[in-house]
């Protein structure tokens, strides 16, 4: 019988109607970019290559605003060193020239791909456990708090690659269940193989865990059947996958490993953090603490003993499916605790994205301890599939006005129109393309936040400097960067620098809020400005000066 | 064909056109063209190569999607290291991978039909 049934097919559909109708709420709100800093950033890359409507090779092409960002961070590729593996940031592109728009196609395209874990975890689980434990679980994912944070932010390409591991883990699972029942079925291999090379291509911390992960799990499994899962007639395969390894991996290799930030000192250094599932750091991984909370991704605390005994079952069951759920907890746990062997700095942020993670894993878990309580029950086989029934409607209905009014309050209120470019900022990019020239670059003063004068500056797709410091400055300088690979404009001696010719005094915000102290500050400057400089644009409450000489 | 398996195959078309068209209700026809691109490029290309693979249709439709966008964009990636515009890539990506997911396909059919 085809596994496809009607049931899930209705079921993905109104998933899918569901979570584009709320994942896109903020675009519906309002057709301006949302995001923190690295959302900006990372827009940026796919809306230069649609622009040029070229992809960018490894090094020599990634924009010309963001190029001072992180101008030192990758010692081998530079500057003008891709920081991301192309595919994913090729979609923002493929979105514009798709959609024929600038803003709404890409965000189109982000929320899609940030929500594809809830399809992901439905697939798992509907595998493994059935479709009532696939719809619980699921409908969980809908409203996961920690997943619609990192998407609001911008940490997308990270949900997204996140969103792969479980589909991932399942075609492991299939080809060692297939090789350990006599019919090894290589094909499922090469589909692990390849989701593992796409998280690759993605975010690398998503092929972390599902190299540990795949650690694990083919050991206890191999620990299970007294045989590694080995096969002499599969050796050709394993060498093509080496081959195709090699090929996808090779060009982007120094992106990930160029540069050496993560800081290690092994030894044990928190041995009291082993008896904890997770012990948080006191910086609460430099993020919003709702963000490791568990009451905000879990409804609250009542539901430990569901969890707790989902986790028994598993336990208690040990089916095939029910290790691979515990290989996927015991990597988490792993994860959680480099720290504990002095693997990774304590807070690190690449740990506590983890926790999203965590969600899909806590959530199959807990519904599988739901919907395995009908049978500890004394009734009858009937009863136990009304039980059954009953529960799943319950917990989805419970997840609804729970997580779900959650998740729409924070979709809803997020970004708003103050916090997001203006149109009079729009239109300000507009014109800073149109003429500051690409080796000059512009002083932003006085827009309200961090992240909207990043999205002006990669709108405008010039450099810009984002300091409210008193202008005076007459270049943007990196130092020691001269041994690498500099458009030949920017480059002065060892340095990469760039003429600072624009001062943009924006004054919009401010009046929308208010804040005449500021105002009445950045005004001093302004007059500062007089003697050396002209007008050249003012408009809706901003102006630019441009020095003269 | 018989009853039941052409209104399970109007049930699979309808299901895309409204994953296809849904958008459209928030995002007009960007929100509908936008789709449809992914969906012509990147998915649909994967789901008619992954019909080589024989497996079950929800692992295909699901595995379609995910490889489709990712795997289907490095492939693209490397044809425009050859042919410097990514719009020329795109067409001639559609030309090539439905070409060939095409002939494996008929190939696959002939051998099956000979055995």
């Amino acid at each position: 019988m085809d596994s496809f049934q009607l049931k899930d097919k209705i079921a993905l559909a109104v998933l899918f109607i569901a979570a584009f109708w709320l994942w896109t709420i903020p675009l519906q709100n309002s057709q301006m970019p949302f995001g923190e800093h690295d959302a900006a950033y990372i827009f940026a890359y796919g809306d230069e290559m649609s622009f040029r409507d070229k992809s960018f090779d490894i090094t020599g092409d990634t924009p010309l605003s963001t190029l001072f960002w992180y101008a030192g961070y990758n010692p081998v590729l530079g500057p003008t060193g891709l920081q991301y593996p192309p595919p994913y940031n090729l979609g923002y592109a493929l979105a514009q020239i798709f959609g024929s728009g600038r803003i709404v196609p890409p965000y189109i395209f982000v929320a899609v791909t940030c929500f594809l874990s809830v399809f992901s975890v439905y697939f798992l689980a509907r595998k493994l456990y059935g479709f009532s434990v696939a719809l619980v679980s699921s409908s969980a994912l809908l409203f996961s708090f920690r997943e619609i944070l990192m998407y609001l932010w911008g940490q997308r390409h990270n949900v997204t690659a996140y969103a792969f591991i479980p589909i991932t883990i399942y075609f492991l699972y299939k080809y060692i269940d297939s090789y350990y029942s006599g019919e090894e079925k290589i094909k499922y291999l090469y589909i692990f193989f390849l989701l593992l090379l796409s998280t690759f291509l993605i975010h690398l911390s998503s092929t972390v865990f599902l190299a540990i992960f795949s650690i694990i799990f083919v050991l206890i499994m191999a620990v299970m059947n007294r045989k590694l899962p080995i096969s002499a007639k599969s050796l050709k395969h394993y060498g093509i996958m080496c081959i195709i390894a090699a090929i996808v991996v090779s060009p982007f290799y120094w992106i990930y490993f160029g540069p050496t930030n993560v800081e290690t000192d092994a030894g044990i250094k928190d041995l009291g953090s082993l008896f904890l599932w997770h012990k948080l750091p006191q910086n609460k991984y430099d993020m919003n603490p709702a963000y490791t909370d568990y009451s905000s991704s879990y409804i609250n605390y009542w539901t430990i003993p569901i969890l707790i005994f989902g986790a028994f079952v598993l336990l208690w069951r040990r089916n095939k499916e029910d290790i691979l759920m515990m290989s996927a907890l015991l990597t988490l746990y792993i994860l959680f605790h480099l720290p504990a062997f002095g693997l990774i700095e304590p807070g690190n942020y690449r740990v506590g994205r983890f926790v999203v993670v965590e969600s899909y894993f806590f959530y199959i878990t807990m519904a599988v301890g739901l919907l395995a309580i009908p049978s500890l029950l004394p009734i009858s086989g009937k009863q136990r599939e009304m039980s059954r029934n009953a529960i799943v409607v319950a917990a989805v209905a419970l997840l609804i006005f729970t997580q779900g009014v959650q998740a729409y309050k924070q979709l809803s209120g997020s970004y708003p129109p103050i916090l997001r470019i203006t149109p009079a900022q729009y239109a300000l990019s507009g014109w800073i393309e149109e003429n500051v020239a690409e080796d000059s670059s512009v002083h932003l003063i006085g827009t309200l936040t961090y992240p909207k004068k990043a999205f002006i500056q990669v709108l405008s797709r010039r450099v810009i400097l984002r300091s409210d410091e008193p202008p005076g400055w007459r270049e943007i300088v990196e130092k020691d960067l001269g041994k690498f690979n500099i458009p030949s404009n920017l480059v002065k001696g060892s340095d990469m620098a760039i003429s600072l010719d624009y001062v943009v005094f924006d004054y919009s915000d401010l009046v929308l809020i208010g804040d005449r102290e500021k105002i009445g500050n950045f005004m001093k400057m302004e007059e500062s400005m007089q003697n050396n400089s002209t007008l050249v644009y003012n408009k809706d409450n901003i102006r630019v000066y441009k020095y003269n000489g | 064909m018989d009853k039941i398996t052409l209104k399970k195959e109007y049930l699979n078309y309808g299901i895309i056109a409204l994953i296809l068209i849904f958008p459209s209700f928030f995002f007009g026809f960007t929100g509908f063209t936008t789709f449809l691109g992914f969906f012509v490029v990147l998915v649909f290309p994967a789901y008619l190569f992954l019909g080589l693979a024989n497996i079950d249709n929800m692992e295909r439709v699901l595995l379609s999607v995910f490889l489709g966008i990712i795997i289907g964009a490095l492939l693209l990636w490397y044809l425009d290291r050859i042919f410097s515009s990514l719009k020329l890539s795109i067409g001639i990506s559609a030309i090539l991978f439905y070409s060939l997911a095409l002939f494996l396909l008929y190939i696959r059919k002939k051998n099956q039909k000979a055995s």
